[in-house]
This record gives C-alpha cells, sequence and structure tokens, in this order.
C-alpha cells in the first residue's frame, strides 16, 4: 500500500516535469522507483519502460493533428531501435547474473552499481549539455544537424529537415545506441532524443519533441513486451505511476504556458542534477 | 561463441536492413498517396461546374 501511494506520488511529481518539459521521465522514474520505493533496479528498469509508453501513447495521441511528427525518421530509425533494445535488455540481464560483489567491505548487488554508475554519468552529461546550451543559445532555432556532414551512402531523403539528405547507415546504428539506453537503464530517451534531434538530425524544437514522442513509444513498445517476457515488470506500481502521472501532466502544461524557452531548459538542467544528486547518495550509501 | 557472432551480426545487419526496406517502403507510400490525392483532384475538377464550363 506504501509502495503504491510512493508510486502515486512519484508518478504525479514525473508528470508534473513531463507536461512542463515534454519528456516522458523514465530517466527519473527508474532511479527514483529504485532509491525511494526500494525496487529492485531490473524491475525498475521494465516498469519504467511500460510508463513511459503510456506517457507517450497518450502525448502521441494528443499531437496527432499538428503534423510535426516526422514518421519516417522514427520508421527509419525503429529497426536500430529494436536491436539496440534487445541488446541493452540482454546486457542487463548478464548483469544481473553477476550477483554481490564485495565494494569497501560491504557487500552491494552488482547490477544496482554498475546501473547507478552509468546514470549518474548519463544524467550528468545530458545536465551539462542542456546548461552549455541554454547559456549558448536563447530559443532552439534551427541548426544544421551533424548527421548531414557524415557522407556514408546509401542515403535517404527526410523532405521536412532543413538538410533533408541523410545517411540510412548512420540513423540506423543511432537508433540502435538509442534502443540500447532503453534496454539498459529504462529510459524511453525523450530526454537524450529531443537534443540529439536537433543537433544531431537537424530538426526544429517543436518537431523534434513530437517525433520523439513517435520513436519513444515504439521503443518502450518493444521494451516493455522484451521487460515483461523476462519477468522485469510489475503492474502493481504501473498503475498509480500513470494515475499520478496524468493528473500532474495537467498540471504541468498549465505551468509550461507561463515560462519562456531559455527559464525552461535551466530549470529542466536543475531538475537532472537534483536526479543525480539522488542517485549520487544512493550510490555513496552503498558503498560506504 | 556463436551466439555472440550472431549477435553482433544481428546488431550489424537487421539496423542497415531494416532502414533500407522502411526508407524505400515509405517513399513508395507517400508517391502512392500522392498520386491518389492527385487523381481525386483530377475527378473532383472534372465532376464541379467550372470545369465543365
Amino acid at each position: 500500500m506504501l509502495v503504491a501511494l510512493g508510486a502515486l506520488g512519484i508518478g504525479a511529481a514525473v508528470g508534473v516535469l513531463t507536461g512542463l518539459f515534454g519528456v516522458g521521465g523514465g530517466f527519473l522514474i527508474t532511479p527514483l522507483l529504485n532509491v525511494l520505493l526500494g525496487v529492485p533496479m531490473p524491475i525498475a528498469v521494465g516498469t519504467g519502460a511500460m510508463q513511459i509508453l503510456g506517457v507517450s501513447a497518450a502525448g502521441l495521441y494528443r499531437r496527432r493533428h499538428e503534423g510535426l511528427t516526422d514518421y519516417k525518421v522514427a520508421v527509419v530509425v525503429f529497426g536500430g531501435n529494436y536491436v539496440g533494445v534487445r541488446l541493452g535488455a540482454a546486457v542487463l540481464a548478464s548483469l544481473g547474473e553477476l550477483g554481490s560483489m564485495i565494494v569497501n567491505g560491504r557487500e552491494v548487488v552488482a547490477v544496482d552499481l554498475i546501473l547507478l554508475v552509468v546514470f549518474s554519468v548519463v544524467l550528468t552529461g545530458i545536465a551539462l549539455w542542456i546548461w552549455i546550451d541554454a547559456r549558448r543559445r536563447g530559443g532552439g532555432e534551427e541548426c544544421e544537424g551533424l548527421f548531414a556532414r557524415i557522407h556514408c551512402p546509401p542515403y535517404t531523403e527526410f523532405p521536412t529537415l532543413t538538410h533533408p539528405r541523410l545517411s540510412i547507415v548512420v540513423m540506423s546504428y543511432f537508433g540502435l545506441a538509442l534502443g540500447f539506453l532503453t534496454g539498459l537503464l529504462g529510459i524511453g530517451g525523450g530526454v537524450v532524443l529531443v537534443p540529439a534531434l536537433i543537433y544531431l538530425v537537424g530538426m526544429r524544437a517543436h518537431q523534434a519533441a513530437a517525433t520523439s514522442l513517435a520513436l519513444v513509444a515504439l521503443s518502450s513498445f518493444v521494451a516493455v513486451i522484451v521487460h515483461a517476457g523476462v519477468g522485469n515488470t510489475d503492474l502493481g506500481l504501473v498503475v498509480p505511476l500513470l494515475i499520478g502521472g496524468s493528473v500532474g501532466v495537467q498540471f504541468g502544461a498549465t505551468l509550461c504556458d507561463r515560462c519562456n524557452g531559455q527559464q525552461l531548459k535551466r530549470s529542466f538542467a536543475l531538475v537532472v542534477v537534483g536526479a543525480l544528486l539522488i542517485v549520487a547518495g544512493k550510490l555513496v550509501a552503498l558503498v560506504t | 561463441m556463436s551466439n555472440t557472432v550472431g549477435t553482433i551480426l544481428m546488431a550489424l545487419v537487421v539496423p542497415v536492413g531494416w532502414g533500407l526496406l522502411s526508407a524505400w517502403l515509405f517513399d513508395r507510400w507517400q508517391a502512392w498517396r500522392r498520386q491518389e490525392r492527385m487523381r481525386r483532384e483530377a475527378h473532383g475538377d472534372e465532376a464541379s461546374p467550372e470545369a465543365a464550363r
């Protein structure tokens, strides 16, 4: 009961952030379920993926008439994404078999320790990326994507992009890398994907947010099937997470209307730093 | 060992294979939709009174 109430609270808090910043919140849900509610890391990863599937599918449905989603990008990247999710989940399963290890004279569950370290590295990178970008640029105006400069045939055209001709090989392995993060950490990738679609693929900010929802929905769908297949999901946690999230997201969307782009980016970086401190706190508690 | 090789091959081949096939199918589908739209517009023009005049 207490765990369900905790999940409801986490769902509501992350829902506010989803409404405010337009990300699925998987990067927060997985570590928070582990650190605050004591959910084992593999279960937190699978449950996080289920919550992301719910949130991203709802978001995609709400935006279906806006015409901003580039479905071709989502479909082309999906093959790599699928393989990446399976590889990430396989690595997670192998880590789970490591059992426990002795760190600083204390017995620690190896998979928890390793994933917390990986989370710390990913969260630090994201926080730095967003913070530097918010200082450098005001809004999120158009930029040439890095992938447009990589010449590796065969190519295909994405007509909605500023530089529409991109390598299929590069886009496919881009999907593989994102899928690996989803499979390993249970993050949908929205927090990594939106900046990646802007700076690597060369999308406009609003288009990136809409397209990331389609990609996140596809990759979390695969992740849910893969994790449910090995018993890494907990429906008793997902239901309160989704209920809390659907209430919180409305409140967050109202707050979002009152902030400008730069305020949003800086606040988001602070949220990521907050999550990083929680994860780092758990890491220190584990090893000291 | 063969399992590892299979996984590596899958990681290398499946993403690009899917990318090629899906990009080609997506382009075909969009071309078909464009043709259908043009065909419908052409039929609509013929049926309109202005086209009849």
